[in-house]
């Protein structure tokens, strides 16, 4: 019994129980937030489609361990982060894009989107756009096709309406916009199912769910006093909602506090509808957020926390 | 009104049912001079003098500090260095060998009938009684009782919440020594002049707040309010804003929004000392965690761990971690060779240690909303580790109360709370 008595007992700082988390469930939930979505591309787009998100997680799984070579560290690859930006990217893509395109896609993003400011936590872009934003402009021809064969048109809601007012018939009933069986990126068209998502990251609080609501509010309020008309085609097509609930929460790009995230997400909306309406692209969420990423640090220097007790003078 | 943030461990209260009961005195007692919130009290006597149980050995240096008094009759045998268990330094005590017979100095109970005497007189006898705030802070309680003349005090609130997870002993002194409690909280009341007296306990203390309320059923300026359990209820500036809704303001006291908070053991310390004239030579503790022999128990103040261990036959083979407190702000112990001081609730055995690998913050900002004082640990944590102390001053590390709930809930388990009280300790200078 006196056993212990000469023992030398381990000494760390308090608290000594911790909640049973870290990165890689945080991680794992949104990837799990994240199936529905790919699911839906799958049903929708067909069996490419799998292959398409199974090679860009792939790429960004070789991408983040080569990285992980040259810098001579341990693998980082058990964080599950470069999946998700595997993902979050595969989900931009028109969904015939060919395979090789896709890979350099996601090898920039992971090794100048991430990895070269330090890895997780450092990058100040979201890196799964900083890849689709590099093969926007060095593909432009392959990234405008959404075409599921040659035959049929190739234009998503949003290029009918910038580019081809004359087709506008051709436009998907509201109905199918929320299911998501209409041409556009690969995960972004179903509304239900992006949604379920969303809400799986509210009940497992690892998102604050105002941020998402506060861009989908600005881009509707815009929205409706610029083209009325078609405000729910604007709303329900394009990344509104794959941006909106997916890279505006993104924890590492996006600012801290309460106050922050909702100043973001408001910057989001109104630059996306600028890029809508008044920009040459048809869709504006990338380049929004791209942005906005950009100020994040200025946004969260300006929206310190006011503290208990503090008292205006 | 709730506090914003904070968290809920699981709550492992599993001695709740577990009678307080007494410890067998040791041979050996070991009381250090610092076992209050300011200046270390200054020796009366000198080694090999004979003391009684309940004698003042040692009386306080200035305003801040607290009266000592032996636990049991016997000698003192040295005024050495010992370890300290929670300024884990070593600091002057006072080691006293008990004779076994328990002599006892005649207790002055001349303030039984507290209301025929002044506050002043009864604050007095508090200060002398070595009374200090028994929830973990042990801030000395004559000073809490005795505040300036231009603050007046409308609300005492007794603080029955032991938030903590693991810690039984509030929850049993409430169950039974309720009556106790009760008139303690009146004696307050008379000393500060309150208008008012309330008593919060949280919901997982059932049958401790049925027993209060069945006291102050008569009582009508005495009110008892059950709490959502939540970590950090039980944290004064916390319970305040929960209870009135008023907001201590920073770098402020609770007497600044006219409340004092006082934990509910004091509260019955204060009542042994005004009514039986006992002053602080025991307290209830509880002994909790991987171990076989748990429970609440009475000791004296001094007792040191290898002598409960020795006298509950806890065998600890596996035991890895000793913790003086609750698992969310208690100090973790080298050996068993350190005293139980005025201020420890509780005595944790743990089996495992957590790790100390920590990675990068990925700015999930969990710790941002569960800050009960609404801070950016994040920031703080940041700046602290890449030591730029100006950048540190603009995030307020001086208002954090180290509750730790930053540090629980960090999914890269950085050790935020301990890098704030590393930053306080070089900013202070």
């Amino acid at each position: 019994m006196f056993g212990m008595k000469e023992k030398i007992f381990v000494v760390t700082a308090a608290p000594h129980i911790v909640k049973k988390h870290s990165v890689r469930t945080i991680m794992l939930d949104t990837i799990i937030a994240l199936l529905p979505a790919g699911v839906g591309a799958v049903i929708f787009f067909g069996f490419y489609s799998s292959i398409l998100i199974l090679v860009s997680v792939l790429v960004a799984i070789l991408s983040e361990l080569f990285v992980n070579i040259l810098r001579k560290q341990k693998p980082t690859i058990f964080d599950l982060s470069c999946i998700i930006t595997g993902l979050l990217f595969a989900y931009t893509l028109p969904p015939r894009l060919p395979l090789w395109i896709a890979a350099i896609g996601v090898f920039v993003g992971i090794v100048f989107g991430k990895q070269i400011y330090g890895g997780l936590g450092y990058n100040p872009f979201n890196p799964a756009l900083i890849g689709r934003a590099f093969i926007h402009i060095a593909f432009p021809q392959n990234m405008g096709n959404f075409a599921l064969t040659d035959a049929v048109s190739s234009a998503t809601p949003l290029t009918i309406l910038k580019h081809f007012p004359e087709q506008i018939s051709n436009i998907p009933p509201i109905k199918n916009l929320i299911i998501g069986n209409y041409l556009g990126s690969l995960g972004e068209t179903s509304v239900i199912l992006l949604l379920l998502g969303y809400f799986y990251l509210v009940i497992k609080k690892h998102i604050y769910p105002y941020a998402p609501i506060t861009f989908f509010i600005t881009v509707l309020l815009i929205t409706f006093f610029v083209d009325k008309h078609h405000l729910w085609v604007y709303f329900f097509s394009g990344g509104i909602f794959l941006g909106g609930i997916f890279m505006i929460t993104d924890p590492v790009t996006t600012p801290i506090s309460p106050k922050g995230k909702i100043i973001f997400a408001i910057c989001c909306g109104i630059l996306t509808c600028i890029i809508r309406f008044w920009g040459s692209y048809p869709e504006g969420v990338c380049f929004s957020i791209l942005f906005m990423n950009l100020l994040t640090p200025l946004i969260d220097n300006y929206t310190i926390r006011k503290k208990f007790g503090f008292r205006k003078v | 009104m709730k506090f914003s943030g904070g968290v809920h461990p699981k709550e492992e209260k599993i001695t709740k049912h577990y009678r307080i009961s007494v410890l067998q005195t040791p041979q050996i007692l070991v009381l250090p001079l610092s076992q209050h919130t300011g200046k270390p009290s200054i020796p009366l006597l000198k080694t090999g003098d004979y003391v009684l149980r309940g004698q003042k050995i040692a009386q306080p240096d200035g305003l801040i500090s607290a009266s000592l008094h032996s636990p049991v009759s016997g000698k003192i045998v040295g005024i050495n260095e010992v370890i300290h268990p929670t300024l884990c330094k070593k600091t002057p005590a006072i080691i006293i060998e008990s004779d076994g017979h328990n002599k006892t100095v005649e207790f002055n109970t001349k303030y039984k009938e507290y209301f025929r005497y002044s506050p002043e007189e009864l604050v007095n006898h508090v200060k002398e009684s070595g009374i200090v705030g028994l929830g973990g802070a042990a801030f000395p309680t004559h000073v809490k009782l005795s505040p300036p003349r231009d603050k007046v005090i409308d609300y005492v609130i007794a603080n029955g919440c032991e938030c903590e997870p693991y810690l039984t002993c509030d929850d049993r002194v409430m169950q039974e020594y309720a009556s106790e409690v009760v008139e303690g909280l009146k004696i307050v009341m008379y000393i500060l002049n309150a208008l008012k007296g309330i008593i919060v306990v949280e919901d997982n203390k059932i049958e401790a707040y049925q027993k209060l309320k069945d006291k102050v059923a008569k009582t009508p300026n005495i009110e008892i309010k059950l709490v959502k359990t939540r970590y950090p209820q039980g944290a004064e500036k916390q319970l305040i804003k929960t209870i009135l809704g008023r907001e201590v303001p920073s770098g402020g006291l609770p007497m600044d929004v006219n409340v004092v908070v006082q934990n509910v053991s004091t509260l019955v310390a204060i009542y042994n000392a005004i009514e039986k004239g006992i002053p602080l030579i025991e307290r209830v503790i509880t002994i909790s965690g991987d171990v076989e022999r748990k429970g609440n128990f009475l000791v004296p103040i001094g007792m040191m761990v290898k002598d409960i261990i020795k006298v509950l036959n806890i065998s600890g083979e596996n035991i890895k971690k000793i913790i003086f407190g609750g698992p969310m702000m208690g100090i973790a112990q080298r050996s068993l060779d350190v005293p139980i001081i005025k201020g420890t609730s509780g005595v944790l055995f743990f089996k495992d240690s957590l790790k100390n690998e920590y990675i990068q913050c990925i700015r999930c900002g969990k710790c941002v909303m569960v800050c009960p004082m609404k801070l950016m640990p994040n920031f703080l944590s940041l700046y602290i580790e890449h030591e730029k102390w100006d950048k540190v001053q603009l995030y307020s590390p001086f208002d954090c109360i180290e509750c730790g709930c930053c540090s629980y809930v960090c999914v890269a388990k950085r050790p935020i709370v301990a890098q704030i009280k590393y930053a306080k300790s070089v900013l202070k200078g």
